[in-house]
């Protein structure tokens, strides 16, 4: 009032309007400011993405090249030059990007009050007009209210229930998958040759029937032979019409299976794109690369480990069934203990590391869908041995007369050996039911089992006999021989029950009695072996580097029966099957029988 | 020239959230320098002596609040402090602690005897309640940074149904009990993760809770404070509360003289009409309803219960240790290529994935204990507020509903006994300092 008075000339309405616009283009103005600002900043957004750092295609290249080149000064320096800029770059839009919000805040803020002022400069008071009373209105409205809220309520059941209808849980299906668990029969294992050393990882033939004479060179005995793609000291194994071999490059990882008729390679399948697999190979022994582990098969799958800690199943066909990474295997020279089977589950010997980093285990895993289904903590650093599955039987340990048919504690077991322990592990548990001081050093030979009495023995330590039927610490109660001649550091020992045979890797052949641990004789072959010796029928074969089967009796006097020649190196063991022997060679596969 | 506004003002707050989402940076990939890669650096806990400013700021502006309203009735004023508080507890505390999150802190603090809930927090928590008991609702009037976000963006409010105000109300008190159970359960504080505004406040945050909360700007627009209203799990407790304060804002200081000028006054939907006490036959088809929805109310609560177990295995997916077990399980079956971060983080832990299973399934138990005591509280939720609705009270004037009303003040500029007041005020301000009129 006092304005007017002072200013007759201004028009109070005309001032409204004036303010009106000015709000009005105020608002227009902060809007179009902060709607170009905010499409700039999500333009750059956009375009920034193709410059990150993490998905930047040209630095992902040089990194993947060195890799193979790991040595090139030049290549580093470029990845260095280029991750650097990729980093200034960042941090200049992450600035520019800051400035821009507060920007924008600021040009949402201003046009936000404008518009409101505007708003509020049209603002006009209303002019209610007469109200006319509805009778029932009110009961009508809280009626409607109710079923509104009902509907709501209903609603909210209905999202519940699409949630619960939906969301299904990946957590429950192991358990469906171990009730249908199946495994073979002991006749099935016993007529093929299902993992490193064939059934129960002893190295006896259920064949006796097989060849004692070929000529690799000439190709005389030899029904075929067939080029395998990549390298590895790792076994064959068979089942059925198929041969499963693995192999390993820099690059590749590879499961391999071979028609055991007629050689031809199958299929071949790369053990890659296993979460958890690292990105970089662990160091390994040279020579050993990537897959000196032996597959391993049920006669329905084929699973396989690798140095890396991955492990793979594959169907007959060459189907992933599962594949899961295990941890990188902290080993010096690199993981190369094979893998083992009791009835459905998968048995992988874990050490790695020293004793005191409490690292190494024994895990088995559902052979069907790979879960975990038991994991043991083992007292032991770093090895390289394969554990056995030894069916332990009340009979046996009494036929053998070490203990009364009364006291043997009959089950299936897991042994395995340490250092300095050999333990005894119930196989569907896991749990440690024994364990004999009796090894030490760096372990790679695998025990062997006869008669309820597991035999080992290993360069450093010594050659024991120990009694399976003990629980706890059995070392002073169950072992029931020791011997120091003839210890192997990589071959692993055979035995029959009669006697045991172990195996140097300068070529030493070595019979124990099984009973007393007497040396019996010993034969010096003057050759490098890697390849754990076998027993077939009456004989014994030892198959040294360069691919020379030496063949003595299986007896308790010296008796050489011959030898045969491969033509290339060897250093695996070979695989029994009905009236052949399949042994893989430096560079091929054989398969060795009357045509 | 306003469905332009609208239209650029749903633009701009599209466009803020696509512009403010964050990026992590990757260290660097080399070791063989000299470089020194400096160690992950965790954000300090805030220091006491800002806790307590918070809280000393929490409890100066609720006074303020409170005199504003009820005592000088300015909604300018009101409308000053809620753009001060809004600048304070949201763009420069960047929105935390905020009391509608300290609910789960103290439900923790109830359910685990292991957490410490610190003292602010608790500070926080109960001060606005207690604010509310006595004068209403001034909390949400101009303290709440929340409330304050969506207050400013309210350009031309129109009217929600009652009937429907009344069912999306549901909303509120399902996610209340979502949140104190899950936060008793799990915890998860699923009101912080679905903060829909904080990402405002910190200029950086998740594009879709940025999605998220500009949509709710933008509906709030013209339906006036949506999440306050329909969401806000905290609103539910301060409208309990606020039903039972003694002083709280009243459209006119004196008599109403039934103008029904404030009729539209609240873009709230708070102003409610004079109602006619009921007919005998109303009352007698009320008293009949009644009793067959208090014979409902158990049946509801108990299915509710049964029901809600089912949402065990939904609810366990907001649980990273459960998503994590999920996926590594995944890997393992080949369900899924490659990992995520979550489960190389697994893989690293060397934990077995027996037990990292064992942990997921005993989580996913609790969050079925969870889900029924859920389904409880909705049973018990619906069938209260058809209870509610059932009971009729008679109203002569028109006034602002006792849990409802945010005592923003907006409605004081519409009733002519409030302006008649203001005028002897002034002519009374004015009598006693005659210079003031020069």
């Amino acid at each position: 009032m006092s304005q007017t008075t002072a200013n007759p000339a201004v028009d109070p309405s005309e001032r409204k309007r004036s303010w009106l616009q000015a709000a009005w283009a105020t608002a227009v103005v902060a809007g179009v400011f902060s709607v170009v600002l905010a499409a700039a900043m999500v333009v750059d957004a956009l375009r920034s993405q193709a410059e990150d750092m993490r998905t930047a295609d040209r630095l992902a290249e040089l990194k993947v090249a060195l890799r193979d080149r790991p040595m090139d000064e030049g290549l580093k320096a470029r990845i260095r030059a280029l991750d650097v800029e990729l980093r200034r770059s960042f941090f200049r839009r992450s600035q520019a990007t800051d400035t821009g919000r507060w920007l924008l805040l600021a040009g949402v803020a201003v046009f936000l009050i404008s518009l409101k002022s505007a708003m509020a400069l049209r603002r006009k008071l209303p002019m209610p007009k007469a109200e006319t009373p509805v009778p029932g209105l009110v009961g009508r409205l809280a009626r409607t209210s109710r079923w509104a809220v009902a509907a709501v309520g209903v609603v909210l059941a209905l999202a519940a229930a699409a949630l619960v209808v939906t969301a299904s849980s990946i957590l429950g299906r192991p358990e469906r998958g171990e009730k249908a668990a199946t495994y073979p029969s002991d006749e099935e294992l016993a007529k093929n040759w299902p993992r490193f050393r064939g059934p129960g990882g002893l190295g006896i033939s259920a064949y006796a029937n097989v060849p004692t004479s070929w000529n690799g060179k000439t190709g005389d005995g030899i029904l075929w032979k067939t080029a395998v793609p990549l390298g590895a000291p790792s076994s064959p194994i068979a089942w059925g019409d198929r041969i499963f071999l693995t192999g390993s490059s820099k690059k590749l990882l590879e499961v391999y299976c071979f028609d055991a008729a007629t050689g031809q390679l199958l299929w071949q399948q790369a053990a890659s794109g296993i979460p958890g697999s690292p990105a970089e190979r662990p160091r390994t022994m040279e020579g050993v690369e990537w897959a000196p582990s032996t597959p391993a098969t049920d006669g329905a799958r084929v699973y396989a480990i690798f140095s890396t800690g991955d492990v793979i199943a594959h169907d007959f066909s060459g189907t992933r069934v599962w594949a899961r990474n295990l941890g990188t295997p902290e080993n010096s020279y690199g993981h190369a203990s094979s893998l083992a089977m009791w009835r459905n589950l998968l048995i992988i010997q874990y050490d790695q590391a020293t004793a005191d980093d409490k690292k190494s285990k024994l895990i088995a895993l559902d052979a069907a869908t790979g879960r975990t289904v038991w994991e043991t903590k083992r007292d032991t650093p770093q090895t390289w041995a394969t554990p056995i599955v030894a069916k332990v039987s009340h009979l046996q340990l009494a036929h053998s007369g070490h203990v009364r048919i009364e006291d043997a504690t009959p089950g299936d077991q897991i042994i395995a050996c340490g250092d300095p322990f050999l333990c005894g592990y119930d196989a569907a548990s896991g749990k440690e039911l024994w364990r004999a001081e009796c090894l030490g050093g760096e372990i790679a030979p695998s025990p062997v089992y006869a008669n309820g009495v597991a035999y080992t023995a290993n360069a450093g330590s010594y050659a024991t006999a120990v009694r399976t039927d003990g629980s706890g610490d059995v070392t002073k109660t169950h072992v029931l021989w020791k011997a120091e001649d003839g210890l192997p550091d990589i071959c692993s020992p055979l035995a029959n029950g009669e006697l045991v045979w172990a195996l140097t890797a300068g070529g030493l052949l070595t019979c124990y009695d099984a009973k007393t641990g007497k040396r019996l004789w010993e034969k010096d072959f003057e050759v490098n072996c890697s390849s754990s010796p076998s027993l077939v029928g009456d004989k014994v074969l030892v198959t040294s580097e360069k691919g020379v089967t030496f063949f003595v009796a299986a007896s308790r006097e010296l008796k050489e029966l011959g030898k045969a020649e491969l033509g290339e190196g060897c250093r695996t063991s070979p695989a029994f099957l009905d009236g052949r022997i399949v042994i893989r060679g430096e560079k091929h596969l054989f398969c060795i029988g009357k045509k | 020239m306003r469905a332009r506004s609208f239209i650029l003002v749903a633009l701009l707050i599209a466009a803020c959230g696509a512009a403010l989402a964050a990026e992590p940076v990757p260290p660097p990939e080399f070791t063989d320098t000299q470089h020194q890669v400096p160690g992950e650096q965790y954000p300090q806990p805030s220091a006491a002596a800002i806790q307590y400013l918070d809280v000393a700021v929490l409890f100066v502006a609720l006074c303020l609040a409170t005199f504003l309203a009820l005592r000088l009735r300015s909604r300018n004023a009101v409308f000053a402090l809620m753009v001060a508080c809004l600048v304070y507890f949201g763009f420069w505390r960047k929105g935390c602690v905020c009391p509608i999150g300290a609910i789960q802190n103290v439900t923790l603090a109830l359910a685990d005897p292991h957490y410490a809930i610190p003292l602010a927090v608790l500070a926080f928590f109960a001060l606005p309640l207690v604010f509310t008991l006595f004068f209403g609702r001034s909390f949400c009037a101009a303290v709440c940074p929340l409330g304050a976000i969506q207050d400013a963006v309210v350009i031309r409010p129109v009217g929600v149904p009652r009937w429907l105000e009344g069912g999306l109300r549901v909303l509120a008190y399902a996610y209340l009990g979502g949140a104190v159970i899950f936060a008793a359960t799990a915890p998860v504080f699923l009101i912080c993760r679905y903060d829909p505004f904080v990402g405002f406040f910190r200029l950086s945050g998740s594009l879709g809770m940025l999605l998220f909360g500009g949509g709710l700007l933008v509906v709030g627009l013209v339906i006036g404070r949506p999440y306050c209203r329909f969401l806000c799990p905290y609103g539910v407790l301060l409208g309990w509360l606020s039903r039972l304060s003694g002083r709280r804002v009243t459209i006119t200081p004196d008599q109403c003289v039934r103008c029904r000028l404030c009729e539209d006054a609240c873009p709230f939907g708070a102003i409610r009409k004079p109602v006619e006490p009921p007919t005998p036959a109303e009352r007698a088809a009320g008293r009949r309803r009644l009793a067959w929805l208090l014979g409902l109310l158990p049946l509801l609560v108990v299915v509710g219960f049964v029901a809600g177990g089912a949402l065990g295995t939904p609810f366990a997916k907001l649980h990273p240790e459960v998503v994590q077990a999920e996926r590594v399980r995944a890997e393992e079956l080949g369900e899924v290529v490659g990992t995520t971060d979550a489960s190389d983080a697994f893989y690293e832990s060397g934990q077995p994935v027996d037990e990292r299973y064992a942990e997921a399934r005993r989580l996913r138990s609790r969050f079925a204990l969870g889900g029924r005591l859920f389904g409880a509280w909705m049973g018990l939720v619906v069938g209260g507020m058809l209870i509610h609705l059932t009971l009729r009270r008679r109203r002569d004037d028109y006034e602002a509903d006792r849990g409802a009303c945010i005592a923003c003040g907006r409605c004081y500029d519409y009733c002519p006994v409030e302006l008649t007041r203001r005028k002897k005020q002034a002519e009374v301000s004015s009598a006693k300092n005659p210079s003031a009129k020069q």
